[in-house]
């Protein structure tokens, strides 16, 4: 078996819902309750589950940005909030993030430009070259060079999300966690973000984990599937398993409630 | 039936934005029958949202109606704005900035209903209550006394329904009511739509991005894109046969999870809102388009069959030829 590149190890997150009057946490919920995931070089890791799952807060985990109350997240065999130095710097550039919104997850005042060429710089990755690589990345994502000097507002909904994409291969990554990333975008527009995505990974050999409330999505895009309700891993499996075959009360409902309602797509 | 309950005539709906001229409808035209349930499905900028609020009476400041009709009743509610709002009730798409959070449910519905005319107050809690247990409330007398802040975003959204079915429309409007919700909570609110339509035997316009559930809310749909209506038909037959070549790349661009395949997505995007188009609006990004014809002549949006209009050159084919004059 590969060793994995990102790994969960038991992480709970706890946020308090109300506090005493010292400050002390009186009340607290349990966004993630002993969570273990695991995904090796290569996968297309899907996690599904409804809005309070928490899909986001355990992407939020994987890529440093909360800290787990117990448990680990390991990159390749490294705890991620005890590394320092240059692993610490390989492992921000190795795993990127793309979130939903791109309008915010882009900074409004900066020009597409800009933005690509402050992860450059600040990835080591700006030289002579530099220029004519914000150019390749543009074009990798579908972008012509006319969207160089717009801002973030100027765009589209698809076209801010491609530079959302382009922003986070700019590091090189190996494994990139998509956080809904199509579902801002209507249909159309989200089949181009899904062949765009199937594109990249090929050409550049990325690995993905990518979250969605939408099983359709992950059915379409994923080679494993890890279904989240309430906090808890609750099945596991090969999208086609899952789908046809769900063991789990709560994923035997999502499927037959999204059959239901795509009955009219899924017989054409 | 006892013939059409609103008539839309060529209807032109602008935006003035920055100094520029935004054309969000052009030239839409069609009928809905008493009874009868409409889905304009589009995507976002095509002008569904627009068209929408004009029937409603609720468009906003910056928009002006260029041109056209819109008949409800038999009276052209464009030039009689003392026709009565209340034959159309909008359910909001926005759950949670469509409540004032000062007020209690009760004193909402109290509102709404003492504008419609009913003034006696146990009149009005009456219907109240009987509408918000249409919606599936039990505990009605708890949601009465609640202030919007401490109902969950379904519960609110089940408000909003009751709200606009207390008013006794003769159309009810929903605006992109399944956005941005969880499967299992769209399941339950199509479901409620479909009983309110037969119970209620109102009128309904659902507007939505989402096509795969308009055969399910509602027996017509018109597609719209860049303003226009493109197609329009039953809506299990567009699903079976769509024939307008945007219809059936947006069916194709679907994933499914059933018998997954690769996805065709729609090369390109839709046209610049503030451009004057000639010829066919889907023109650049058809695969089909015939040069010299598609961007040139506007296809007519003509009957195919007695249930279907399309507006392509080459569904209708034959009798077009290039020399045709494009005003006739």
């Amino acid at each position: 078996m590969k060793t994995p590149l990102l790994e969960a190890v038991n992480i709970t997150v706890s946020f308090p819902l109300r506090r005493g009057l010292l400050g002390n946490v009186v009340e607290s919920v349990k966004a993630l309750d002993n969570v273990s995931l695991s995904v090796v070089e290569g996968e297309v890791l899907g996690i599904v589950g409804e809005s309070g799952s928490g899909k986001t807060t355990l992407a939020r985990c994987l890529v440093g940005l909360v800290k787990p109350d117990s448990g680990r997240v390991l990159y390749v065999g490294n705890d991620i909030f005890k590394l320092k130095g240059a692993l610490y710097r390989r492992f921000r550039r190795e795993v990127q993030m793309v979130f939903q919104n791109p309008y915010t997850s882009l900074n409004p005042t900066m020009k597409v430009k800009d933005i690509i060429k402050d992860v450059l710089k600040a990835s080591g990755n700006w030289d002579a070259r530099g220029e004519e690589r914000v150019k390749d990345l543009l074009k990798a994502v579908g972008l012509g060079e006319d969207v160089l000097h717009k801002y973030p507002s100027e765009l589209s909904g698809g076209q801010a999300q491609r530079v959302a994409i382009a922003r986070a291969l700019a590091t090189k990554p190996k494994i990139i966690i998509l956080d809904e990333p199509t579902s801002a975008l209507d249909v159309s527009l989200q089949a181009q973000i899904l062949e765009l995505l199937s594109d990249l990974k090929r050409r550049e050999n990325l690995t993905y984990i990518i979250i969605s409330h939408d099983i359709s999505v992950i059915r379409y895009i994923s080679t494993r599937v890890v279904v989240l309700y309430k906090g808890r891993i609750v099945e596991e499996g090969p999208p086609g398993e899952i789908i046809n075959n769900p063991k789990n009360p709560y994923t035997r409902k999502l499927v037959e409630d999204v059959l239901y309602l795509y009955e009219f797509i899924e017989k054409r | 039936m006892g013939g059409s309950l609103l008539t839309i005539k060529d209807l032109h709906i602008d935006y003035r934005a920055r100094g520029e001229t935004i054309r969000a409808v052009r030239g839409v035209s069609l009928e809905l029958g008493f009874g009868e349930t409409l889905c304009i499905v589009g995507e976002s900028g095509s002008g569904k949202t627009t068209l929408a609020m004009a029937i409603a009476g609720a468009l906003p400041p910056n928009a002006t109606i260029r041109s056209g009709e819109i008949v409800l009743n038999n009276v052209n509610i464009l030039n009689n704005r003392e026709y009565p709002r209340k034959l159309v009730s909008l359910i909001p798409q926005e759950v949670g900035s469509s409540l004032s959070p000062f007020h209690t449910i009760e004193q909402v519905f109290l509102d709404v209903l003492t504008s419609k005319g009913v003034t006696d107050k146990g009149e009005a809690l009456k219907i109240a209550r009987s509408t918000l247990s249409l919606v599936g409330f039990s505990d009605i007398n708890r949601v009465l006394k609640s202030y919007p802040h401490e109902l969950s975003g379904g519960m609110l959204q089940r408000v909003l329904i009751a709200l606009a079915v207390s008013r006794r429309p003769l159309i009810l409007i929903a605006d992109e009511p399944t956005s941005m919700i969880d499967a299992s909570l769209k399941r339950d609110v199509v479901e409620l739509l479909k009983n309110i339509v037969l119970t209620q035997s109102a009128s309904m316009i659902v507007v939505t991005h989402d096509i795969a559930l308009a055969p399910h809310l509602c027996s017509r749909i018109a597609i719209m894109y860049s303003g226009e209506i493109v197609e329009d038909g039953l809506s299990t037959e567009i699903l079976a046969n769509p024939m307008h070549p945007y219809t059936v790349m947006l069916l194709e661009s679907i994933p499914r999870i059933l018998s997954p395949r690769k996805l065709k997505a729609i090369p390109g995007l839709p046209p610049d809102p503030r451009s004057t188009l000639t010829g066919c609006s889907f023109e650049p990004r058809c695969p089909k388009a015939i040069k010299g014809l598609c961007d040139k002549i506007k296809p007519p949006l003509s009957t195919i069959e007695s249930t279907r209009r399309v507006s392509c050159h080459l569904v209708q084919g034959k009798e077009v030829t290039l020399n045709e004059d494009p005003s006739s």
